[in-house]
């Protein structure tokens, strides 16, 4: 016998958007499950590097990630625990002409949503940040941008919301999602079914195949963000740092421990496993940009490193909003390696669009309809 | 003859025979890669070059097959493509990724043989971080490679039968050992004893060194409890409980060590299957019976599942037979079948060994909250207990993300182990539920001016192209 679970919006999701948008609906009062197939924020959510970054973001998703950036502020009044964020400033670093043409161009249109970007010329980058190993042509700094430790935020997000009466069900992938008489009909590996009359798919990198259930099908492609940490040393690098090298984005920081960690992609992942390798010319090359930007690693080693599943649409801005197919339908997926930051404030918009319809974020940019989805 | 690329991790007792059985079977291209700087493996380390010592004197009533083996091992090294000094530290896309004296490389493979052997299986006892605390296998070598003791007034403690022999080792090198505790009782090795007959000459052995170590006047406790070693800068005494009655021993080192557990992150990084042993209540490599653990991967010796010297010679020989049954080549069974036969021999006197000197994972529970649990990152019992009941996780890898136990230098190998038996005791699960910790590259530390040395040529250029934008500009 399949036991039945009646409730007011199901999330399928125990990502960082499908948790806080948990969380935003609870605190309205609403009944809410949760559906995740492995453990909450085990996936991008929890391997990612954890950065908190307005800055360098796309235009579109800069309302999102401002309000977002309100919500991280206040993380330990909300969730009671701080997760390690901090607010140490970020810097993008430029030593090509067309890089520092692309910031100087965003930095104005930017700080008119209130970013407070403030653009740093070469000689600022070096006494700003001397232990940046290379001369560069300039750079553009956020002071409130900061990092969180993605391993705890999900998780403890979780537990807030299981304490304002949210159902999480872990362990319990979806087998399938159906909508009959008004309600969708939700059933996991675990044989329950659920039934609400309003779903949120915040599936990430599966995101793709819970749309598929309703006839959308969306171009979801699967990245891998790459991370390597150090040993722990004495903190020298006081800011997140991104330098784009050869089109890619070589990201660093230092945690108050010690440890530093850095990115590179791309890696490869699975959707079936639910795994992601490290591929190791990454490593390489993000070491030889390391020991060049931070000469202080020259001696030293690092310890581990990880990847993470995650989904990428073709212009990396997420899918976010009702189906253009199914009422009571709201997606929430496809973040492109950006959704860390952006999570608090989607869990925000979602329930907006649930409780009122709309939101005063800017979400334009996100429509599921800017893809041909049959 | 074969000319397919065999690539064989490990020179000890397990390399040496499977490289040995290969060769002599017309493989003309393996490839035999070991961390160590010359062959042996841990139980049979030579000493660096220049010291004098006899084989004796170094490995006593086994400096028969020691000397053997590095007879066999001497003989092939220059058949092989032999790389001592060299990490492996990764396996990806059928290639392994080693860092050497000549920095990284990385070395494709058609098969794969693992002998990577084990480490030694601790249980945190307060105070077991100060200096002066000295694995078992660590104190052994100390010994074996330089000649040297860990310290004046030895007492060497846990369970397994490297406490007894490594305490006889010292007392014959002429060290002071003040005592041996065992934490295991008297009645569990009676218990054992018809199992440990399957080999007699093992168990005889055994008792052989209690006997000398009592007749030296060493103290030997039996089914002791370990409750605190003391020390200010470094160790100065331990203490224990015996039937109710605590006592206090001063010395300035301790030897302490629990058996072995086998060094698997290689295999599992290359695909290998784990599963569960009850009896070692440890995760080994599930292999086929024949060593094969995943496509063209095969494992042997204390590296698969902990059996000890012979068993890993034994075992090396048996993967080499099942490279080459896979290769198309002739197999021997008749030798096939004189393996089998005495590894059946082997687990017997194994289970007994298990039997005699059970893992005293009870104590864990009641290890007070302030005692390091994991000493790379310094992770208390207390944290990670709290990480255990604030976020609940459901697996050994999920408390590691909340609390960061194996998150460092040694990469859980140390606590893994510890952290899987405190998350089932705490929770009541069977401590197969809970999981272990997964491989993750690097196995060991890597620099990162050595990983640089790899990076392909467009990262230099555009580094080089950047100083002359800086120039013009």
């Amino acid at each position: 016998m399949a036991e039945a679970n009646e409730t007011d919006i199901a999330i399928i999701g125990g990502g960082i958007a499908g948790v806080a948008s948990a969380y935003h609906l609870a605190l309205a009062g609403k009944r809410v499950t949760v559906l995740e197939k492995g453990a909450v924020g085990a996936q991008a959510s929890g391997v990612n590097f954890g950065g908190l970054r307005t800055n360098g973001r796309a235009m579109a998703e800069l309302s999102l990630s401002l309000r977002a950036r309100e919500i991280w502020r206040k993380l330990k009044d909300l969730i009671g625990h701080d997760c390690e964020t901090e607010f140490t400033g970020h810097v993008e670093i430029c030593d090509r002409e067309d890089h520092l043409a692309a910031v100087e161009k965003w930095a104005p249109e930017a700080n008119a949503f209130g970013v407070g970007a403030e653009m740093l010329s070469g000689a600022a980058v070096a006494r700003r940040f001397p232990w940046i190993g290379r001369r560069m042509l300039g750079g553009i700094y956020v002071a409130t941008d900061g990092a969180a430790n993605p391993r705890l935020v999900t998780p403890v997000f979780a537990r807030a919301v299981r304490k304002l009466g949210v159902t999480i069900r872990e362990q319990e992938p979806v087998t399938s999602v159906g909508y009959h008489n008004g309600r969708f009909e939700i059933t996991t590996g675990k044989g329950a079914v659920i039934r609400s009359p309003i779903l949120v798919n915040a599936a990430g990198a599966w995101g793709k195949r819970i749309a598929q259930h309703f006839g959308e099908d969306y171009p979801l492609d699967v990245m891998a963000p790459q991370m390597v940490v150090s040993e722990p040393f004495a903190r020298q690098v006081t800011a997140t740092v991104d330098y784009p090298v050869n089109g890619r984005f070589f990201y660093v920081r230092q945690i108050s421990r010690g440890n530093l960690l850095f990115g590179r992609g791309p890696g490869r992942a699975d959707l079936d496993t639910s795994r992601a390798s490290y591929v190791p010319q990454n490593v390489f090359d993000a070491s030889r940009i390391a020991i060049d930007i931070l000469p202080m690693l020259k001696g030293r080693t690092f310890l581990r490193s990880w990847a993470g599943v995650e989904g990428k649409t073709p212009d990396s801005l997420p899918i976010l909003g009702p189906s253009p197919v199914r009422d009571g339908l709201i997606h929430a997926f496809g973040f492109s390696g950006h959704g860390f930051q952006l999570g608090p404030a989607t869990g925000a918009v979602v329930t907006d669009l649930i409780l009122k319809g709309k939101t005063a974020t800017d979400i334009s940019g996100f429509s599921p309809r800017r893809f041909k989805t049959s | 003859m074969s000319l397919e690329k065999i690539v064989i991790i490990g020179s000890g007792p397990a390399g040496t025979r499977a490289a040995e059985t290969l060769l002599r079977q017309g493989c003309r291209n393996i490839t035999v890669i070991s961390e160590a700087p010359a062959s042996g493996g841990q139980i049979y380390r030579r000493q660096p070059q220049g010291f004098g010592r006899q084989a004796d004197e170094i490995y006593g009533s086994e400096a028969e097959k020691a000397t053997a083996l590095h007879r066999s091992f001497d003989a092939l090294a220059g058949s092989v493509d032999y790389r001592p000094n060299t990490l492996v530290w990764n396996i990806f896309d059928r290639k392994v990724f080693t860092n050497g004296p000549d920095g990284v490389e990385e070395i494709p493979f058609d098969r794969l043989v693992l002998t990577t052997g084990a480490m030694d299986r601790i249980l945190p006892v307060p105070g077991w971080t100060f200096p002066g605390v000295f694995t078992l296998g660590g104190a052994q070598i100390a010994l074996k490679h330089q000649a040297c003791a860990i310290g004046r007034q030895v007492v060497f403690a846990g369970a397994g039968p490297l406490l007894y022999l490594v305490a006889w080792q010292y007392m014959k090198a002429g060290a002071h050992v003040v005592a041996v505790l065992d934490t295991s009782a008297f009645a569990n090795k009676m218990a054992a004893s018809l199992k440990l007959l399957a080999l007699p000459r093992l168990m005889f052995r055994g008792l052989k060194f209690r006997r000398d170590l009592k007749a030296k006047g060493v103290a030997l406790h039996e089914g002791v409890r370990l409750t605190r070693i003391d020390g200010d800068r470094s160790v100065t005494a331990i203490n224990f409980t015996k039937s109710g009655v605590t006592q206090r021993l001063a010395c300035d080192a301790v030897g302490l060590g629990f058996g072995l557990n086998p060094e698997m992150q290689i295999a599992e990084l290359a695909g290998g299957r784990t599963r569960f042993d009850r009896t070692f209540r440890q995760w080994v490599l599930a292999h086929d019976g024949e060593g094969r653990v995943a496509e063209d991967v095969y494992v042997a010796g204390d590296g698969h599942a902990i059996g000890g010297a012979d068993v890993a010679e034994l075992t090396g020989e048996r993967a080499a037979w099942a490279v080459l049954a896979d290769l198309g080549l002739p197999v021997s069974a008749e030798r096939q079948s004189v393996i089998r036969r005495a590894l059946k021999r082997q687990a017997i006197f194994r289970q007994g060994i298990e039997q005699s000197f059970p893992l005293p994972a009870e104590w864990l529970v009641d290890t007070p909250d302030e005692t390091i649990l994991c000493r790379c990152e310094n992770v208390t019992f207390g944290e990670v207990r709290a990480a255990i009941t604030e976020l609940e996780p459901n697996d050994v890898n999920r408390l590691k993300a909340f609390a960061r136990p194996g998150m460092g230098r040694c990469q859980g190998r140390v606590c893994g182990h510890v952290l899987a038996e405190l998350l089932a005791a705490e929770t009541g699960r069977p401590l197969e539920e809970v999981g272990r910790l997964r491989g993750q590259a690097p196995v060991k530390p890597l620099h990162y001016k050595a990983a640089a040395g790899m990076a392909e040529a467009g990262i230099q250029q555009w580094l080089e192209q950047a100083d002359k934008v800086l120039e013009n500009g």
